[in-house]
């Protein structure tokens, strides 16, 4: 049930992509967004794309791999797709009934789809290259100058932790609790989406007793183990910047910069092709 | 001086009952209406005093109050009446809480919810880090306990990938690296197979001998307790019995009466004495018993 969902988990490997600072990365996926909204031409989406080829051979994540992630956005895709296609106003071409095309509708269509699944790619490169807890780590590091105006960034980065912890456990609670319910005589299968949604029932509440009573344990084993909070911690592997991070700002400055430019000079010269 | 000393400790478990849930405020009606509810204390006048460097076992059946008093020993409890010493440090000065957890770590019942770290180095580090120790030496104190509990290979593994022994024993290596004084298992072997029971007694028993750590083990598996120093019995809160396992197991009716059951080797030794054997009450090892046999 949950065993496919390849889009957002770690893909194992030493490149230098997956050595690189999560802060790097985190900022990275920023400027790699904003960019994606920047830019509104053909040239761009040309650099762009490259700048995605670079990355995910760099980073040596199998380009099948990305695709199998994509797996549940293509129908967000599509449907982008055909409500831009379709009843996008300008100079039109083509009309039947309640639909029409126009050359703006073509062009917008075709960026949008792009951008979704640019933006899909992009945000997965991240989670596929840098582990959870390096991640949270990085989150905790990134919100730590927050902490001034009270910004609970260390509970959210230890919450986020300990909820990847337990996934794998819940999840496996989880089919448990199914098989038990239907030794019992449940039935999941049959009638419409409302019956459906009701024989969940007795799958959730006795989870949430579960995760209630696994909670208090939890926080029962940290409290005994002297956690007080993210005041005075360390860390046993602190996050250190390499060469390669200051590096890898450089070219995410140079990557933005490139970017508006692009934008800027095309749309100057060129009329068409902007939407 | 003993390092843990109990005079006459009395728990009661807070209750909610009048108390609405979400606003927090009293029901009046309830109140008048309901008759005070005779309050059970969980654990009643609870004396006795502990030895640094022994293995202790307290045996008790369910609900007679083994596990709330374990927690009092790293002062996840207060005592509602009564004093705790815990290495000359009353548990109810708050100051020294974080100085008592350290010295006396903690391995609970279920192997997952107390594995904090997605990874099992990270997890061992928990501790240290919370205690603010720099990174070098949280560094070299996690490989050191790792090895000590023979889990040194899986330092990079996810902890859902082990055994439940082998968790356990990640949970053990956790607190080791905070060099504790003291180890209390809280019903750790419970949800283990029989494999992984001896992993993680084996473990312990180790580092009991090894390095002078005093285990306290809170169980009802009878064979744990055999290789005691010395066995605490409670019964309904109160202290039931307490001596050497030999003491103990050739008191086979008040066992019973405490809702246990003997170890094996003793029920055998007992079920040959009905027989007409000539056999010592006392007999625990198989040694012995068999020495007893022959003797006939």
């Amino acid at each position: 049930m949950f065993k496919d969902i390849t889009i957002g988990q770690y893909y194992p490997g030493n490149s230098i992509i997956h050595k690189l600072d999560p802060r790097v990365k985190l900022l990275g996926v920023v400027v790699y967004i904003a960019a994606l909204f920047i830019i509104n031409n053909i040239w761009g989406f040309i650099f762009l794309t490259a700048a995605m080829v670079v990355l995910i051979s760099l980073s040596q994540v199998p380009l099948s791999h990305i695709l199998k992630g994509l797996k549940f956005v293509w129908f967000l895709v599509a449907l982008a797709l055909f409500f831009n296609l379709f009843f996008s106003d300008g100079n039109i071409i083509w009309s039947w009934w309640i639909f029409h095309m126009s050359t703006e509708g073509i062009f917008r269509a075709i960026f949008f789809a792009l951008r979704l699944i640019f933006v899909i790619v992009g945000a997965s490169m991240l989670t596929y290259t840098t582990t959870p807890t390096t991640l949270t780590n990085g989150l905790e590091k990134v919100f730590k100058p927050l902490d001034k105006i009270h910004f609970p960034g260390h509970e959210i980065a230890m919450m986020m932790s300990i909820a990847l912890r337990f996934i794998p456990i819940l999840t496996e609670e989880i089919n448990k609790i199914i098989k038990a319910q239907l030794a019992r005589g449940a039935d999941f299968d049959t009638g419409g989406v409302i019956a459906k949604a009701k024989g969940m029932i007795p799958i959730l509440v006795p989870l949430f007793v579960s995760a209630f009573r696994r909670a208090t344990d939890l926080a029962t084993a940290m409290e005994s183990r002297c956690y007080h909070g993210g005041n005075d911690r360390t860390k046993m592997f602190p996050l250190k910047y390499e060469k390669r991070d200051k590096i890898a700002y450089f070219i995410l400055l140079f990557y933005l910069l490139a970017s508006i430019a692009i934008t800027i000079l095309m749309n100057m010269f060129l009329t068409w092709g902007t939407v | 001086m003993s390092f843990i000393k109990a005079e006459k400790i009395k728990y009661r478990y807070p209750v909610m009952e009048d108390v609405d849930a979400f606003s927090g405020e009293e029901k009046e009606k309830d109140k008048q209406q309901e008759e005070p509810k005779p309050e059970e204390d969980a654990i009643k006048d609870i004396s006795l005093e502990i030895q640094a460097g022994q293995f202790i076992c307290i045996l008790g059946m369910n609900g007679s109050g083994k596990s709330t008093f374990a927690k009092h020993l790293n002062a996840l409890l207060l005592p509602t009446e009564g004093t705790l010493w815990v290495d000359g440090i009353d548990t109810n000065e708050d100051e020294q809480v974080w100085d008592i957890r350290k010295s006396v770590g903690m391995v609970f019942q279920n192997p997952d919810n107390q594995i904090i770290g997605s990874v099992v180095d990270e997890d061992v580090a928990f501790g240290l880090e919370n205690l603010g120790i720099p990174s070098e030496q949280i560094q070299e104190s996690v490989s050191r306990s790792l090895e000590e509990v023979g889990m040194k290979d899986f330092a990079k593994y996810s902890p859902n990938k082990l055994s439940g022994g082998q968790k356990q024993r990640v949970a053990v290596a956790g607190i080791l690296a905070m060099e504790p004084k003291c180890i209390v298992l809280d019903e750790s072997t419970a949800m283990l197979d029989p494999r992984g029971r001896d992993e993680v007694m084996d473990t312990v028993l180790r580092l009991n001998k090894e390095k002078g750590i005093t285990v306290i083990a809170i169980t009802h598996y009878m064979e744990e307790a055999l290789d005691a120093d010395y066995i605490f019995v409670m019964k309904k809160g109160e202290l039931f019995m307490q001596g050497t396992p030999k003491e103990i197991f050739s008191q086979d009716e008040k066992i019973e009466e405490a809702g246990l059951t003997l170890p094996q080797l003793c029920q055998l030794a007992k079920a040959l004495r009905e027989k007409g054997m000539n056999i010592p009450k006392d007999v625990i090892t198989a040694d012995e018993l068999r020495e007893a046999i022959k003797n006939q």
